[in-house]
């Protein structure tokens, strides 16, 4: 992160208690993690993609420039995985910097 | 071509905002009328507020209740600073990053209006949409430059899992790296339009359309003024795939 704190619109908790009823409909195996895939989109620029996967995940440059790639030449590029929740406040912070980001579970 | 760095770091935590007055005025009013657009249910801000579940329905509505207020609460907040210093002469670190969403709020909005894409060609002069699209590539460079001065903030950062052999990228994808200049392919200043060219965009819905040529950029600014040329020192072609562009829409 770039300086951790002092962007307080990153750190809003936003993953929600799931009952156990929806998690039951929709993780038919909940030991399978869950994808963030960031998808190719003409707005955003390179170099802000880049940034932001350094800023929110702390990839070095190398890495992030990579995944960059990834989502510019093939379209799509999974970012990081985990837990639900974990993964959907991910998707919330890609969000609140305008990547077009999605959940899935892992095959 | 060399170009000023518009947000200088002055040694004392602070970024020297390096901009004219015309584009002062710009990013003064820009972000105040795009602030009734970011809104959930406003189509004209659906690039705004990505789908998080594009196959399940419940899934998307419970997440859209739980982070939508927020998301519009923080795009609004920071287009709301880049209004209120967009007059000042520095802004700190937490004012710069706001400047960066508001400046990616501003670009989903108007890049969604024009329906952009990758390739998209600069209109000639006269063309209806010469003036936004001018507008949305100033936004480009403008925040690139705040990418480039916060990326050189960032710590080194990890590559634990980074694989040997990296197998895409290369020379050939014609991006320069974060080190690279931006080519000259777009406009440092913000353009104008004058009273006939007001531009409301397909959906009409930019509110007051493309601000009027902000007065006080006379011939200084390069600019040609309404129903002139395009900006000053704008080549007659868009950045080619081999321009080394850090700044190429994606």
């Amino acid at each position: 992160m770039t300086t951790p704190g002092t962007t307080t619109t990153t750190d809003t908790p936003v993953a929600p208690e799931r009952s156990r009823e929806q998690a039951d409909q929709t993780d038919e195996r909940p030991d399978r993690p869950w994808l963030v895939v960031v998808w190719n989109d003409p707005v955003n620029l390179m170099s802000y993609v880049t940034f932001v996967f350094q800023k929110l995940f702390g990839f070095s440059q190398a890495k992030a420039t990579r995944l960059m790639l990834d989502v510019h030449h093939k379209g799509r590029a999974v970012v990081s995985s985990g837990p639900r929740e974990r993964a959907e406040l991910d998707v919330f912070r890609l969000h609140e910097h305008g990547l077009w980001a999605t959940l899935e579970q892992a095959s | 071509m060399l170009r000023r760095r518009r947000f200088a770091p002055d040694g004392r935590g602070r970024f020297r905002v390096q901009l004219r007055v015309s584009e002062r005025q710009l990013l003064g009013r820009l972000p105040t009328e795009a602030l009734a657009l970011v809104d959930v249910d406003n189509p004209a801000g659906r690039r705004l507020f990505p789908v998080a579940y594009p196959q399940d329905e419940v899934a998307e509505a419970e997440y859209k209740l739980t982070v939508g207020s927020e998301l519009v609460r923080s795009r609004r907040a920071a287009l709301q600073t880049l209004a209120e210093t967009a007059g000042q002469p520095s802004i700190d670190h937490g004012e710069l990053e706001q400047w960066l969403i508001a400046l990616e709020t501003l670009r989903l909005l108007l890049g969604t209006q024009l329906d952009v894409t990758e390739d998209m060609a600069l209109p000639h002069t006269g063309d209806p949409r010469a003036v936004p699209v001018a507008l949305y590539h100033y936004l480009s460079g403008l925040q690139d430059d705040a990418v480039q001065t916060l990326s050189a903030l960032l710590p080194p950062g990890t590559d634990d899992d980074l694989p040997d052999g990296d197998d895409c990228g290369g020379p050939d994808t014609g991006w320069a790296g974060p080190g690279g200049s931006w080519p000259g392919g777009v406009p440092d200043h913000p353009p104008g339009s004058g009273p006939d060219t007001g531009w409301a965009g397909p959906g009409g819905s930019w509110p007051g359309g493309v601000p009027d040529h902000p007065p006080g950029s006379g011939p200084d600014t390069g600019w040609a003024g309404p129903g002139g040329s395009w900006p000053g020192g704008v080549p007659d072609h868009p950045p080619g795939p081999d321009a080394g562009d850090p700044g190429k829409e994606r």
